[in-house]
This record gives C-alpha cells, structure tokens and sequence, in this order.
C-alpha cells in the first residue's frame, strides 16, 4: 500500500459497492411495490392494516417473538415449508407491503407462523398428533370492524372480534400433550366448572392468547416463556371474564386471577409449559389485534408476482 | 511500503535506539492508560452482566418456567439483552480500547485528546444501558441486532463519533510514513462503523424501506457488523500481536494486501447469507452465496500468513498468554469462515437456516474468533497499563482452557443439535414439536458450555480487577503460563 489516499479510496470503495449492491439496488428493485388486484379490479392484495395490526407487531417486536418464530414460508423444491401446511405457496416480496416491521425471522423454535390466522383453525378440527393444536381458537364467525372481511370463504374465520368465553378442552388434556407442570391441579376448590385448570382465550380485538389459567396457582400455562402483551380495552371489561393473564402495568406487572377490573391495565398471555409457545401465539394471531387476519387473505391469494 | 520497514521488529539490533524506542513506547502506553481502561473496565463489566443474562436465556430455552411470570425476565427479552449486551457492551467496548491502544502504539505517538475518548466511553455505557434497559422493558425495535430503541441509537451514535473523530485526529498526528497492515484494518472499521450504523438506522427506521427489504438491511447490517467491524478488530489485533510477541516481522505484505481487500470487498457482500430461500430476488441470496464462499480467500491468504509468521515458533503458545489466546482465535477465524460457507450452501441451508445452527455461527465468529483474539490483546496490553505483571499464571491457563473448551462444546452442541432439529424439522412425517424435542438434550449441553465459560469469564474478571486495584506482581518479566526454560522467551 503506497499512502492514504488508496487506502480510504479502497475502504469506501469496497463498502460503498456493498451498500449500493444489497441495500439501494434491491430498494430500487422490489422497494415500492403496490397491492395487485384481480382483472375485475375488486380483489385488491394485500389489502392496507388496521392499526390493530400495528398494535399486534409491536407487542410481537417488543417480547421478542422472532426468536422462536419466523414468518416466511420457503418455496416447495427449497424446503418441506408447505408440505408442513405451513402454507400454500411460498411468501413473496409483495406479501409484507405494508408491514411497519417485518419479522421473517430467523429461527424455528416455534413453528413458521406467517400464516398462522388461516391455519389455526384447520388445525384444530384435526388435532396434529402432538397435541398442539389450538385449545380455544373455535371460531366464531362474524363480522370483524378490525378486519375488512374478503371474500375469501375462511378468511374471517380465525379473526374473530367477538369475545368468547367458550372454555375448551385444555392442550393438557390432549395426548401426547406434556403435563402442565406449571398449574399443578387444586384439590377441587375451583370454583369453575372446568377442573384446576382452566383453558380460555382472549380474541377480542385488543388481546390475544389462548392458554391454560389455574385457579390454584393463579398461574397461566400454555407456552414457552415470553409473551404478548397488548393494552386491554377500557369499554368491554366484561369480555374479559373468562380470560385470565398477567395483569399490571407495564413492566410491573403481576399475576392476577381471572377477571380485569382496572381499565387500561395491560393485559397478557403468559406462558410457560415446555414447548407450547404454538399454542398461544396461535391463539395470539388469531386475534385480530395480531397480524391474522391480514395474513389469512395473504394466504388465500395465489397470485404471485416478483422479479426472479 | 515494504517488508523491511515494519516497525515491529524488536529493536535489538542497536542497543541505544532500542532504549529510546523502549522509553518512547512507555510513554505512549501511560498516555493512554485512562480512556483505554476505562473501555476495558466497562467492557469486562458488560461481559459478566452479558454471561449472566446468557445463562439464563440458555437455562430457560430448557427449563421455560423459570421466573416466567415477571415480565421483564421472559426469554423473549432477555435473549435480545444478552445479544446486545454482548455486541454493544463487551465487544464493541473491548475492540474499541485495544483499537484505541494500537492506534496509538502504531502512529508512534502520545495519545492526543483522551477527554473525546473519555466522553466517548461514558456516552457509549449510557447508551448501552439505556437500549438494555429499553429492551428489558418491552422498547425493543424488533429488527435482529438492532433492538436498540432509538433514544439509545442516538447516544451510542454520539459516542461512536467521539471515537471516531479521535481516530481521525490520531491519524494526522503519526509519525512516520509506514501505515502498518493492522493500520488498515483498523482504519477500516473505525470508517465502515459508523457509515453500516448509520445506513441501518436510516433505512430501518428513519426513511423505513418497504416490506422484506428491511429484513435486507437488517441482516446486511448484522454480517457487516460482524465482519467489518468486529472481524476487522480481530483481524488487525492479530496482525499485531503475533508478530508481536514472537519478534518476528510478518511473512508476507503481499499476502496481507490481498487478504485485506478481498476481505473488504467480500464479507460485505455475505448478509443475505441469513436468508437463503427467503422472499427476495434470487440474485440477492446467490450473490450472498458468492460472496461467502470467495471469503474463502482472505481466509486463505490471513491464515497462511499468520501461519508462516508462527512457523517454527509454535511453542511459545506453551508460555505467551496473549499468543495463545491470539492464534486460538486466528484459528478460529478459519472455522468460523468455513462453517459459515457450509451453511450457506443452498442444500445444507435447507436443514440448518432456523435452528440452532445459526446460533453457532455467531458464537463462532464473535467468540471464539473475536473475543478470543481480544483477550489476548488485553492480556498484553493491560500490564502496560498499569504497570504491573498478571498475577497468576494459573488464573491465565483456567481461563483460557474454561474459554477454549467452552466455545467448543457450545458451538459443537449447537451445529449437531441443529443439524438434527433441522433434519426432523424438514421431515414432514414429524411433528413439528420432535424437532424441538430433538434439539433439547443439545439445549442442555449448551448451558453446561455456557457454565464454563461464565466460569472462565468470572475467572478473568476477578484478575483484571486484581491489575487494577494495582495487586499484580511487580517484576520486569511478564507473567508466562509455564516456566521459561533458558532463552525460550520472547513473549513480551
């Protein structure tokens, strides 16, 4: 090396041409795609997020979820993604438009989730053999103000908006499920018709979980730990009856038995038992206040479109 | 430039310029003895809250009910912490002290403006302690190693450009033409930093780009931190150190030139090695792959280079702390590059991309290559500091072997675990729970890794306080691992 002058023209150069070549080449590449529709012009995809969506991501970035779960699915001769049914084709470019934050992720501790709003449910009505299907994810059809419904037939299906306080059979109960060591069963003093151990889940449009609250422990069960957290709604307290979780505000928060009385509380699912963190996070995502229901028309549509 | 005029040779050929080399020397080490301790003294402070963090996230990954009920302590932010408390806290603030202390040694002059260095490490501290404590409290971004909130971003920008402008400053002021190759690969990372933190946070955050390219930004970020930043610490650091210690200068300025260009312009290519057979253009991924196996290159050409300069020297590893550890994590250098061409292999990516494998990788190019290679340094550099010998040899071996051992069980544990997770994972048959399952018993080996080299870290912690509370040995002779038998010295 004969002087500076090469040296800093070098140590630019090399990382001026990396920069230009993965960061503002691709930006000019697939950097501003739009929404595609149908030839009639009505199937408009994807379609712009609620601001519950937001709300979903933050919580999603906030407890860390991206390091057990990914959302993407690799295309069929790349990986067994959509053999797993973890989706019908692989993701593309123009799928995470108009995601704020984008989590493909990274790690698979936690299944793929990226289209886990149209996969729940489906799922449940075969449970898969290790007993992983969602406990309380029945959906309810109905109309969603979060949601813009599509035409879809099962689009709306998981993004229910309406609070359901159908108690289902608790993940423990299924076989092949681990023992919830967390919520050690009360010697009956449970007030509830369910046993010690009561599963439930929150599809309100403000929260999302789904898991196992015990009464004896007051102690929720249901995942691997880490958690969503999403404020709770002030105006429909009585939706939250059946829903236990961790109450609190911010990050002091603690655990409290089933109903939440202070408005404006943060509300969560909490977690624990060994490796069910697909249990919640997909009674999570099918809540609408996570990305869902924008990820159930995403799936549905096949049309794929992006420079190769 | 040219072989012969490399300023390290020992200066024993004429015995009066020795001695005023050997004074001046002195005196630039006491000038920089605040602001480098400072950095090493946050930076070891940051790795045992970071080892302690990583024990927990790793205990957690197999026992998830511990302490899951208190927010803050979920899996899902202390596994953030512990990976910004490490990148940020201890490597940045390590690399950066022994980049301060070769700066100053290698442009032959006192260390001017300490206050920038001083203001810089304060800033960089509070910075670090903001974006963990953002992270713990639920604050993070959400994008992988740059989790920092933005009012944590901002101060360690600050900081970074105390730093920065004193390295610019320092380089006006050197005295001599020669700029040595560690010059260049220091220059190197104290120029691309701030450009790679300030391009990530401008695209991510500032002017957000849309959609799957953010995920392209991130992990672009992510490798070039890794190998432009930290690789670079490493890379120079070992230029120094090796030929260094066994008084030797080094084999070949040629291979060196073109180890250090091929390493710029190819491991800056590598980000989108993270997401093969993710939603992007097929080019991006393939260029990524490209780039990755011609790392190959620099690998080959460093790695001949360090090997020649030791060749015939090898022995003084039984008694230089700081070699042993240097040349461990030079080697390491070539482990890492290799596991990182093999993963990225579009067939094997297949099993590995989304286990654990990834982790490995990681561990691999920041432990065992850079924080090695940064131990050394600081087991050389800090007797300089404060002008006393380490205290017990012992303590030295413990925490080499503790670290050595350690990193190589954790990364052994970690590849095998996720090449099996991944085999079950692509095996439709399965469910995808056997593949956790799967990965479990290696989980736990990992954390029995982990306890090694927290035992290792805590070892070495504990000694450098012993430097600094002034209880080493006084002696003219550095402490060595093993006794030196009659004329086996050198390692100085």
């Amino acid at each position: 090396m004969k002087g500076l002058v090469p040296l800093f023209l070098g140590i630019f150069g090399t990382f001026a041409f990396s920069w230009l070549g993965l960061t503002v080449v691709p930006n000019w590449q697939i950097g501003h795609l739009n929404p595609q529709s149908d030839e009639e012009g009505t199937d408009i995809y994807p379609q712009p997020q609620s601001g519950m969506f937001e709300r979903g991501a933050r919580v999603y970035a906030a407890n860390g979820c991206i390091y057990c779960h990914s959302q993407q699915v690799r295309a069929d001769y790349a990986a067994d993604d959509i053999e797993r049914k973890w989706g019908n084709r692989r993701s593309a470019p123009r799928d995470y438009i108009f995601e704020q934050t984008v989590f493909l992720g990274k790690m698979r501790m936690g299944q793929d989730i990226a289209n886990i709003g149209a996969r729940a449910p489906a799922e449940q009505a075969s449970p898969s053999p290790a007993g992983a299907a969602a406990p309380a994810t029945s959906p309810s059809r109905g109309t969603s103000p979060a949601v813009s419904p599509t035409s879809q037939g099962r689009a709306p299906t998981a993004a229910s908006p309406a609070p359901k306080q159908t108690p289902s059979p608790s993940p423990a109960a299924q076989p092949g499920s681990p023992a919830p060591a967390a919520s050690p069963a009360a010697p009956g003093g449970s007030p509830a018709a369910s046993p010690a151990s009561e599963s439930f889940s929150c599809s309100a449009t403000r929260l999302a979980g789904t898991g196992r609250f015990s009464r004896s422990t007051g102690r929720i069960a249901g995942g691997v730990s880490g958690f969503a957290w999403a404020k709770r709604c002030d105006e429909s307290c009585s939706s939250w009856s059946s829903c236990g979780g961790i109450t609190g505000s911010g990050s002091n928060s603690k655990c409290e038995s089933c109903c939440f009385t202070k408005p404006g509380s943060w509300c969560a699912m909490a977690s624990s038992n060994r490796w069910r963190a697909t249990d919640v996070l997909r009674g999570v995502a099918s809540c609408a206040s996570l990305f869902a229901a924008q990820h159930q028309h995403r799936f549905e549509h096949a049309v794929l479109s992006f420079p190769l | 430039m040219n072989a012969t005029g490399i300023p390290l040779k020992e200066p024993e050929i004429s015995a009066v310029a020795g001695d005023t080399e050997q004074l001046e020397r002195a005196y630039i080490d006491a000038s920089t003895r605040v602001p480098v301790l400072m950095f090493y003294t946050s930076a070891i402070a940051w790795l045992i809250l970071g080892t302690l963090l990583a024990g927990f996230v790793s205990w957690k990954l197999h026992s998830p009910d511990l302490l899951s009920d208190i927010s803050f302590l979920t899996w899902g932010r202390v596994r953030p912490a512990h990976m910004n408390v490490m990148v940020y806290g201890w490597a940045s603030m390590a690399g950066m002290g022994t980049a301060i202390w070769l700066m100053a040694r290698l442009c032959r002059t006192v260390l001017r403006f300490p206050l920038l260095l001083v203001a810089g490490a304060c800033f960089w501290n509070l910075g670090v302690l903001l974006g963990v404590g953002g992270i713990l409290l639920g604050d993070s971004t959400g994008y992988q190693w740059l989790e920092f909130p933005g009012y944590a971003a901002i101060i360690l920008f600050v900081a970074y450009t105390l730093v920065a402008s004193w390295a610019v400053l320092m380089f006006r002021y050197r005295r001599g033409d020669q700029i040595y190759i560690t010059q260049w690969y220091l220059l190197g990372a104290f120029l691309w930093f701030p450009w790679l933190y300030a391009a990530g946070q401008l695209m991510l955050f500032v002017v957000p780009v849309q959609g799957v390219l953010q995920s392209a930004v991130g992990w672009w970020y992510a490798n070039n931190l890794l190998f432009l930043w930290f690789g670079a610490i490493a890379l120079g650091t070992a230029y120094y150190m090796i030929p260094k210690v066994i008084g030797r200068p080094v084999y070949s300025y040629h291979l060196a030139t073109i180890g250090f260009w091929s390493y710029a312009l190819f491991s800056s290519w590598t980000g989108m090695q993270r997401l093969i057979d993710g939603p992007f253009p097929a080019w991006m991924i393939t260029a990524s792959i490209a780039a990755t196996i011609l790392t190959m290159i620099p690998v080959a050409t460093v790695g001949l280079n360090h090997h020649m300069t030791m060749q015939g020297y090898f022995p003084l590893m039984r008694y230089s702390p700081t070699l042993r550890f240097t040349v461990f994590g030079a080697m390491s250098y070539t482990v890492f590059s290799v596991v990182g061409v093999l993963i990225s292999l579009r067939s094997v990516a297949r099993y590995v991309s989304f286990t654990q494998a990834s982790i490995a990788y990681s561990h691999l190019g920041l432990y065992a290559f850079f924080t090695m290679v940064i131990f050394g340094s600081m087991y050389y550099i800090v007797p300089r500091l404060v002008g006393r010998e380490w205290r017990y040899a012992s303590l030295i071996k413990l925490h080499f072997w503790a670290s050595a051992y350690g990193v190589g069980l954790m990364t052994l544990m970690l590849l095998a675990g996720g090449f099996l997770q991944g085999a079950d994972m692509q095996n439709p048959t399965l469910a995808f729970n056997v593949s956790i399952e799967t990965a479990l018993p290696y989980l736990r080996g990992r954390s029995l890794a982990g306890i090694l080299l927290t035992v290792s870290h805590f070892i070495f912690a504990y000694h450098f306080g012993l430097m600094l509370l002034g209880l080493g040995r006084t002696s003219t002779v550095p402490t060595f691992l093993n006794p030196v038998e009659a004329e086996a010295s050198g390692g100085h």
